[in-house]
């Protein structure tokens, strides 16, 4: 069952994987292995568009299935067990309403294991730092693909540090009008240049993150012990 | 010789006095020469003629490239514009609705078609409305055959994808309902043809026909050959046999279907920067004029000396017989002006024979 339901999401067939999953479900196989099984076929998605096998058209439609797929155990699933990779705020900036690579990235990313949040397109600024504040972010995820509105991301990343966020969260941009050079210019944690790419970025980042995390822990606790 | 005679030599694969300089000046660029908004100078066809002549004659390029997608804006249009929370919104005759920030250029907010059943009452935009044409006819009025104009055709995957469907559903689409597609691409294609057939009796010189969504990063060549080329050949085919000559221009690496490109009935192939020169005028000189590919990247950002040294590049993998130099794509919105001249004029001294 779980090879033909990952089979399911590669081949994108968005039409019978609800019957697979409700059978695998009456079977008696647990949400949580049923999204480690959609987990895995979406790595495989996300190889083959790497590798130009797959191109835009076969990862939507395989990113539809799973979601079909998740819109069914998301209920039932055990939140204890499910090990989130980490949690992601995405959206494509202010006056910008592209939206396709941005909703690509969001999916690949679920494919991976991260709990994320899409904003959807053409998203204020200020909507960035309030939903920031409110649902804690590990990555914050911006999207442009316009020239005209590339210079919104330094306003975000500058509204961040008014609102004292700047350092709880990591910043990654892409999108047609990035570039790796933008990133470093506005300060930015990473760019990635497809979605493929940035999940490997956010899982980088992610292994950073808890080196850093661990740095920031040990003179702590040196510090408390002579306190 | 002149610019149009220039720009119609190399189109014919000749070797003109210089190679022609056409950079694909854009509606945020135009418009940022004129000193408006874009959304002012792509609805008001006296703005619009008036920023195409401004860029025109401040740069001294070869063409004036006519990018309106369908051309002028109707009084029934520019009634319905409307703003909306920072936004120019403006419903078009062809059913899309497209949405201009105050400050950039023209987007869709709403595509013509939540489903297939409403292709039947889809209308061929009217395209006898004399206000459809005032800006063409204004520019070959007043530039009297001494430039080379070249109008925008719709192209029928574009169109249908980003307007129609929009990306997204249309990508899917592709694959679940193939059927529905190649109908909505059909019209597409009568809308295209119709367009360029009236460009071409008001006396455009050339058609640029642009097809983004069928870029190489996006669609297979696979997908390609069923939905992006069967329906620009059409198009291609249909102008050149009404005497028209049409330009084709498709994003990204589109290394390995140049040879279908060259097959579509098109008279010139915009690449974009990642395709070799050297390479396409091997494979396909021998058919299409080549016309390219100066990074928009180092036109946007580089310095004089990465500009001209592009500019270089290019002429010498190209060389001069049936070539145009242009920009890769169309120009990066804040493109500065003085880099654009030095492009140019890059262009105009290394071109020289
Ligand atoms: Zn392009």
């Amino acid at each position: 069952m779980g090879e033909e339901i990952k089979k399911a999401v590669i081949e994108g067939k968005i039409y019978e994987i609800e019957e697979l999953v409700n059978a695998a479900l009456e079977h008696g196989e647990a949400a949580n292995d049923i999204l480690k099984d959609m987990i895995s076929g979406m790595e495989v998605v996300s190889d083959l568009f790497e590798r130009r096998v797959y191109y835009v058209p076969e990862t939507l439609l395989s990113a539809h299935a799973m979601q079909r797929g998740l819109d069914i155990i998301r209920p039932l699933l055990n939140y204890d067990k499910v090990e989130v990779q980490g949690k992601v705020l995405i959206g494509t900036v202010a006056g910008d309403v592209h939206d396709i690579g941005k909703n690509l990235v969001s999916m690949f990313l679920e494919g991976a294991g991260f709990e994320v949040k899409n904003l959807g397109r053409d998203v204020p600024t200020q909507v960035f730092v309030e939903e920031t504040r409110k649902y804690k972010p590990d990555i914050l995820g911006l999207s442009a693909m316009m020239s005209t509105t590339i210079v919104k991301m330094r306003e975000v990343i500058e509204a961040l540090e008014e609102a004292g966020l700047r350092d709880d969260v990591l910043v990654i941009i892409g999108g047609a009008a990035a570039s790796e050079s933008y990133a470093r210019e506005i300060g930015a944690d990473g760019y990635a240049s497809d979605a493929a790419k940035a999940v490997k970025l956010c899982e980088k980042l992610m292994k950073e993150r808890g080196k850093r995390e661990l740095v920031k822990e040990v003179p702590r606790s040196h510090a408390a012990r002579h306190a | 010789m002149n610019s149009l005679k220039r720009f119609r030599e190399a189109m014919q694969r000749g070797t003109p006095d210089r190679v022609p300089v056409a950079p694909m000046v854009n509606v945020p660029h135009a418009s940022r020469v004129l000193g408006v908004k874009p959304w002012e100078y792509v609805t008001d066809n006296k703005l619009y003629v008036k920023g195409q002549l401004k860029a025109w004659r401040l740069y001294g390029y070869d063409w004036i490239f006519n990018h309106q997608p369908i051309q002028g804006i109707t009084r029934e249009e520019r009634r319905a514009m409307r703003v909306e929370n920072g936004f120019v919104v403006l419903p078009t005759e062809l059913g899309t609705t497209l949405k201009i920030p105050l400050e950039g250029g023209p987007a869709v907010k709403e595509p013509a078609l939540k489903s297939y059943d409403e292709l039947d009452k889809l209308e061929m935009p009217d395209l006898d409305k004399p206000e459809r044409w005032e800006p063409l006819k204004a520019l070959l009025e007043k530039t009297k055959g001494e430039v080379y104009i070249c109008s925008k055709v719709p192209a029928p995957f574009h169109y249908a994808a980003e307007w129609m469907r929009g990306m997204e559903n249309f990508m899917l689409d592709m694959i679940t309902q193939p059927r529905e597609v190649h109908r909505l691409l059909e019209f597409m294609t009568e809308v295209a043809i119709e367009i360029g057939k009236r460009q071409i009796d008001l006396g455009t010189h050339g058609i640029m026909m642009e097809d983004p969504s069928a870029a190489a990063q996006v669609i297979s060549p696979v997908h390609y050959r069923e939905f992006a080329y069967p329906y620009e050949k059409k198009v291609c085919s249909a102008l050149r046999k009404y005497g028209g000559e049409v330009i084709i221009h498709i994003c990204g690496d589109t290394t390995p279907i140049l040879e279908d490109l060259a097959k579509t009935g098109a008279s010139c192939l915009s690449v974009d920067e990642s395709v070799d020169l050297r390479d396409a005028k091997r494979r396909v000189g021998n058919r299409v004029a080549l016309f390219g590919n100066v990074s928009v990247d180092t036109i946007y950002r580089g310095t004089r000396a990465e500009i001209e040294g592009n500019v270089e590049k290019c002429i010498t993998s190209a060389g001069s017989e049936g070539y145009i130099v242009s920009s890769s794509c169309g120009l990066h919105a804040g493109t500065p002006i003085e880099n654009l001249k030095v492009m140019v004029n890059a262009g105009k001294k290394m071109g020289a024979r």
